[in-house]
C-alpha cells in the first residue's frame, strides 16, 4: 500500500487525484499549500509526492529544494506547458519527473510507478531491464533488440544505462551530460543530440516513431518503461 | 541710389550722342529745326529711367539747343517762344511716356510677383503628405516662405517673446493652438511682404486643419473597421468555446444526473466524449494563447540547437489518437543538420501542421513528412491527399480564423492553426508557404527553418 501526499491549491484537482488513486490502492492525504505540505512530509512518512508548482504561498521549487535536504521521498510535479524553465529547474533541485496539466489519469499513473520504481532499481534489486523488445542486462553490459544483441560504444552504454536506470522517468540533459561528460560539459546539449540521435539509429526501427527513447523537448530523454 | 544716378548719367549720354548728328544737321542747313530729335534721347530716358531722367533729358536738350543755335534761352522773340514750347513739349512727352513706363514695369513687378506667389502657393499645395508631420510641414512652408520673400524666416519656437529683430506671422488654427513664423525685419519690411507672408500662414491654417480633419475621418472609419472586426471575431470564438463545452457539459450532466438509466457502452460512450471535447478545448486555448502572445508581440523565442526529429516525434505523440488513422511517413534527409529553433514553439507549429493534414484529408490516406538541407536552412514539408488549397487561397490561408470551405460546409477548428505557424516560424527568421501540390492532390506546406551554427556541434565528441 503506497502513501502518497497531494500537495495542490485546486480541491477539484486534489478531489479527482483522490478518488482515482484510491481505486489504485494508494492511500492518500492531502495538503493545500507548502506551508502544510512541507509540515505533513515532515511528520508523514510518505513513499511518493504530488506536488503543484504553482502554489499559493510559495514556489513549488523550494519546496523540492527544503525537502531535498534531508530526505530522498520520490516528488512528482504538476507542471504548465510552455514552462520548461520551471520543470528543468524542478528536476535539478531534486524531483523526479513531472506531469503536464492537463493530463490524463493514465499518464499519471505510469509516472507514479516509474517514480517508486526509481528506488528499487537503486537498491538494485531490478538488474534487467526489459520492455518491447529492448533487453538490458545491466549486470552484464549486454543490449540487445528483439534477440539481436547490439554493440554499443562504451559511452552509448553509459548513456542507455542512465536512462534504463531511470526507466519511465525523465532524465534532464543536465543530469546526463554531467554524469556521463563531467559536470564541466553540463551545457554541451547539443552533443547529447548528436549522441541520440546515433543511439536512436541502433535502437529504434524508426527512428522518428521511437518507442524506446523518448524525447521530453526542452528537458531531457526518457527510456519508456513497462506500465508506462 | 547708383541706379538712379546711372539713369540720369544715361540720359546726359543720351543727349549728347543726338547733339552731334543734331549739329551736324544744322551746320550743313539740312533742316530748319532740328530740336525734334532730341525727342529720341528724352523717349529713351524716360523708358530707361522713369520721369526723373526723362526731364532732365528734355532740360537739357532745350539747353543743348540753344547752344547750338546761339540764341538767348527764354527770351520771348520768336525763337525763344519756340524754345519755350520745345521744352514744354519735350517735358510732356518725357512726363507722360515715364509715366507710361513706370506703370508698365509697375505692373509688369505686379505680375511678376503675383506668378512667384501662386507658384510657391503651389508648391506648398492643399495637403500634407501621408508622411510629413505637421512639425515638418511647418519647417517647409517657412522655407518656401523665405525664398519667396527673400528674408529669413524660420518656425516660432513655442512661448517666443516678442523681439523687435522680428515680425510674427500667425498661423490661426481652430483649435487656439496659434502656431507662427518669423520674418527678420532686418532693413524694414515692405507690407506687400508682410500681405505675402500673411497669404501663406492663412493657406497653411487651411491645409493643417485639412489634414486634421482627413486624420480624424480615417482614424473614425479605422475604428469602426476594427470594432466590426472584433464583433465578429468574438463571435465566431465564443461559439468556438462553448460548442465542445456544451458537449462536455450535456455528457457530464447525464452522467451525474441519469447515470443509473445508462448501460456500460452508454456510460463509456459519454466519457469518450467528454474527454474528446475536452481535448478538443484544450486544444483551441492553446492556440488562443498562442495567438495573443503572436498579437501582443510577446513571443520570447529562445532558439537551441534541436533536432527535427525529436519535434516530429513529440508533434506525432500528442496528436496520437488523429494519426493513428492516417499512413504517417517522415523521411528526413540522412544528416539533416541540427535546427536553430525554439523547441517548443516550432513543435507547436508542427503539430498545427499535422493537425491540418488530419482534419482535411480522409481517413487512411498519407501524411508525408520530408525535411532536406537547403543552403543555410532546412526546408521541411508536409504533404497530404485531402482537398488542398486554391491558388488564389494560398496567401489569404495565413489569416487570423481563416477556415477551408464556406458557410456549413466549414470544417471545424479554430481557423488560428496556420496564422500561428507563420507567426512563429517567422519569428525565427524562417519562412512558410503553400506551394502547388506535387501529383495534383492535396496540400503542400513548405516551411524554410534556421540551421544551427556548424560550430556549434563540431567538437570533438568522444564516442
Amino acid at each position: 500500500m503506497q502513501r502518497v501526499l497531494i500537495v495542490d491549491d485546486e480541491p477539484q484537482i486534489r478531489r479527482f487525484l483522490r478518488t482515482s488513486l484510491d481505486v489504485h490502492g494508494y492511500t492518500v492525504a492531502e495538503a493545500n499549500d507548502a506551508t502544510d505540505g512541507l509540515r505533513q512530509i515532515t511528520t508523514g512518512n510518505f513513499d511518493v509526492i504530488i506536488l503543484d508548482l504553482g502554489l499559493p504561498d510559495q514556489d513549488g521549487t523550494e519546496v523540492i529544494r527544503r525537502v531535498r535536504e534531508w530526505s530522498p521521498v520520490p516528488i512528482l510535479v504538476l507542471t504548465v506547458r510552455d514552462q520548461e524553465g520551471d520543470k528543468v529547474r524542478a528536476l535539478d533541485l531534486g524531483a523526479d519527473d513531472y506531469v503536464t496539466k492537463p493530463f490524463g489519469m493514465a499518464e499519471l499513473l505510469a509516472r507514479l510507478r516509474a517514480v517508486a520504481r526509481r528506488q528499487a532499481l537503486q537498491e538494485g534489486t531490478e538488474p534487467v531491464f526489459n520492455h518491447d523488445g529492448l533487453r538490458i542486462d545491466l549486470t552484464r553490459r549486454q543490449v540487445s533488440l528483439d534477440g539481436r544483441e547490439i554493440r554499443l560504444t562504451p559511452k552509448q552504454y553509459d548513456l542507455l544505462r542512465m536512462l534504463a536506470r531511470n526507466a519511465g522517468k525523465v532524465v534532464t540533459h543536465r543530469q546526463l551530460l554531467s554524469t556521463i561528460w563531467g559536470p564541466a560539459h553540463v551545457d554541451d546539449v547539443q552533443y547529447l543530440r548528436v549522441f541520440m540521435r546515433k543511439l536512436r539509429s541502433l535502437l529504434e526501427e524508426d527512428p522518428a516513431r521511437p518507442k524506446h527513447l523518448l524525447t521530453e523537448l526542452g528537458v531531457g530523454y526518457r527510456l519508456s518503461a513497462p506500465n508506462g | 541710389m547708383l541706379k538712379v544716378f546711372r539713369s540720369f548719367m544715361r540720359a546726359a549720354v543720351l543727349v549728347g550722342a543726338t547733339a552731334i548728328p543734331a549739329s551736324l544737321f544744322s551746320l550743313f542747313e539740312l533742316f530748319p529745326h532740328v530740336t525734334t530729335v532730341f525727342l529720341v534721347p528724352v523717349l529713351l530716358a524716360a523708358i530707361t529711367g522713369g520721369i526723373g531722367p526723362a526731364l532732365f533729358a528734355a532740360l537739357l536738350s532745350v539747353g543743348v539747343c540753344s547752344v547750338l543755335y546761339f540764341h538767348p534761352v527764354y527770351s520771348l522773340d520768336v525763337e525763344g517762344r519756340q524754345d519755350l514750347l520745345d521744352l514744354a513739349m519735350f517735358s510732356l512727352v518725357a512726363v507722360l511716356t515715364g509715366h507710361l513706363t513706370s506703370e508698365i514695369r509697375r505692373r509688369a513687378e505686379e505680375s511678376e510677383r503675383r506668378r512667384m506667389v501662386a507658384e510657391a502657393l503651389r508648391e506648398l499645395g492643399t495637403d500634407i503628405p501621408d508622411d510629413v508631420s505637421e512639425a515638418e510641414f511647418l519647417e517647409r512652408l517657412a522655407a518656401t516662405t523665405a525664398s519667396t520673400v527673400g528674408r529669413t524666416v524660420t518656425v516660432a519656437p513655442p512661448g517666443a517673446a516678442p523681439s523687435p529683430a522680428t515680425r510674427r506671422m500667425t498661423i490661426p488654427l481652430s483649435d487656439g493652438s496659434a502656431p507662427a513664423l518669423l520674418i527678420d525685419t532686418g532693413g524694414g519690411l515692405p507690407a506687400e511682404t508682410l500681405e505675402l507672408a500673411q497669404a501663406f500662414a492663412d493657406r497653411a491654417a487651411i491645409i493643417i486643419e485639412r489634414r486634421r480633419l482627413a486624420r480624424g475621418k480615417a482614424e473614425a472609419a479605422g475604428e469602426a473597421a476594427a470594432a466590426r472586426l472584433r464583433t465578429a471575431l468574438i463571435s465566431a470564438v465564443t461559439h468556438d468555446l462553448r460548442t465542445p463545452l456544451a458537449s462536455i457539459i450535456g455528457a457530464a450532466t447525464a452522467l451525474s444526473q441519469y447515470a443509473s438509466l445508462y448501460d456500460d457502452s452508454a456510460r463509456r460512450d459519454m466519457t469518450v466524449t467528454i474527454r474528446e471535447e475536452a481535448e478538443r478545448l484544450n486544444r483551441y486555448v492553446g492556440n488562443l494563447l498562442d495567438k495573443s502572445r503572436l498579437d501582443a508581440g510577446a513571443l520570447r523565442p529562445n532558439p537551441q540547437s534541436i533536432d527535427l526529429s525529436d519535434l516530429v516525434e513529440t508533434a506525432l505523440r500528442r496528436l496520437t489518437s488523429m494519426a493513428d488513422r492516417f499512413t504517417v511517413t517522415f523521411t528526413p534527409a540522412p544528416d539533416l543538420p541540427m535546427l536553430h529553433v525554439d523547441p517548443i514553439l516550432m513543435e507547436q507549429v508542427i503539430v498545427n501542421l499535422l493537425e491540418n493534414s488530419f482534419r482535411y484529408a480522409p481517413p487512411g490516406s498519407k501524411v508525408d513528412i520530408t525535411a532536406v538541407a537547403q543552403g543555410d536552412m532546412v526546408r521541411l514539408e508536409v504533404l497530404d491527399e485531402g482537398p488542398g488549397v486554391p491558388e488564389q487561397e494560398r496567401d489569404a490561408v495565413f489569416e487570423r480564423f481563416y477556415r477551408g470551405g464556406t458557410g456549413d460546409r466549414r470544417v471545424a477548428g479554430s481557423g488560428l492553426g496556420l496564422f500561428i505557424c507563420k507567426g512563429f516560424v517567422e519569428a525565427h527568421g524562417g519562412r512558410i508557404a503553400i506551394g502547388a501540390p506535387l501529383a495534383g492532390l492535396g496540400a503542400r506546406v513548405t516551411v524554410d527553418l534556421p540551421v544551427a551554427a556548424p560550430e556549434a556541434i563540431d567538437r570533438r565528441v568522444t564516442v
